[in-house]
């Protein structure tokens, strides 16, 4: 199963603590292809796409506008 | 930073620029040049994706677009940006790398509006504006008031994140109707933000000495932009 992760040092938590989890673009349990843009990460004025590492069933951890840092995992992608 | 600097004076509809901002993440993924895109609109309103979430954001659009202000959806967050012929929209069009951060992004592109800036004597600062429109930590002032305010988007493009940092300058606009419009729209589109006119500014009104026309102050400004690029080479649209 590989982690949807925020990218680490994306932005300066010193700065803005927090950004949030501004749009799933699958429900939780879909079918995703690698490379498929799943989500996007909002943060001061900035928005960021997320893409699914591998192909596989989603599993959502964070759900929309939930709080979010670098490192967040914010879903699952369960390639069996 | 070898930067291609593309520069439309004309004002063309809101959604042309826009559409031509985005295409501009395939193109700059093809070859790794970074570009900086310069273009304007007649008046609009530039809203984020979350503005759509809005309870009446379809009623708010058709009354703003009948008053002369249509509205149109961005890519990268924030809140309502007001545009217009005397506004100046930026985009600078980049390949993420591994040092790459969303505040680094910022910095850059406030670097190059804040050098453009200072070629007209206005002494600019980052910092937020709470009252203006689309308040941001990264937007540019001059003495207390917004004068641009910044947005970012990334995207992945031919295997590579691409990111778009736009910055929209207030180069000869009347802050009150720039609030105006924006006002209207949350009223309108049940949101609660709300700006005030005092807290934007322009370079026109800011800046020392005897008036020039719009036209000519635009003009003037998109003649200086290549110099307040780091590095760049100049093509016209």
């Amino acid at each position: 199963m590989a982690a949807v992760a925020i990218p680490a040092g994306l932005w300066d938590v010193a700065k803005t603590p927090e950004g949030i989890v501004a749009n799933w673009f699958y429900v939780d349990g879909s079918k995703v292809s690698a490379g498929a843009t799943i989500a996007e990460i909002m943060v001061e004025k900035a928005t960021y796409e997320i893409t699914a590492p591998q192909a596989g069933q989603l599993h959502i951890v964070v759900p929309k506008d939930g709080i979010v840092q670098p490192g967040t995992v914010i879903a699952r992608v369960d390639g069996a | 930073m070898r930067v291609r600097v593309l520069r439309e004076a004309r004002a063309e509809p809101g959604e042309a620029g826009l559409a031509r901002q985005e295409r501009l993440d395939d193109v700059v993924a093809a070859d790794g040049m970074p570009a900086l895109l310069a273009w304007r609109s007649p008046p609009a309103l530039i809203v984020a994706g979350r503005d759509r979430e809005l309870p009446n954001f379809a009623e708010a659009q058709i009354a703003l677009a009948m008053d002369g202000w249509p509205v149109l959806v961005r890519r990268s967050g924030g809140g309502a940006c007001p545009v217009g012929e005397g506004t100046l929209q930026l985009a600078l069009v980049t390949p993420a790398v591994e040092h790459s951060t969303i505040d680094r992004a910022y910095r850059e592109m406030a670097g190059i509006v804040t050098a453009l800036l200072s070629t007209y004597a206005l002494p600019a600062s980052m910092q937020r504006i709470e009252a203006a429109f689309c308040p941001g930590r990264y937007d540019v002032t001059v003495r207390g008031r917004k004068i641009a305010g910044l947005c970012q988007h990334w995207r992945r493009c031919r295997g590579m994140m691409i990111v778009t940092t736009a910055a929209s300058i207030v180069v000869d606009e009347d802050p009150h109707g720039l609030c105006t419009a924006v006002n209207r729209f949350y009223r309108l589109a049940g949101g609660t933000r709300y700006c005030v006119a005092d807290a934007v500014t322009s370079m026109c009104l800011a800046q020392p000495g005897p008036r020039i026309s719009r036209e000519a102050l635009v003009y003037s400004v998109l003649d200086r932009l290549p110099a307040a690029v780091p590095v760049g080479h100049n093509n016209s649209l």
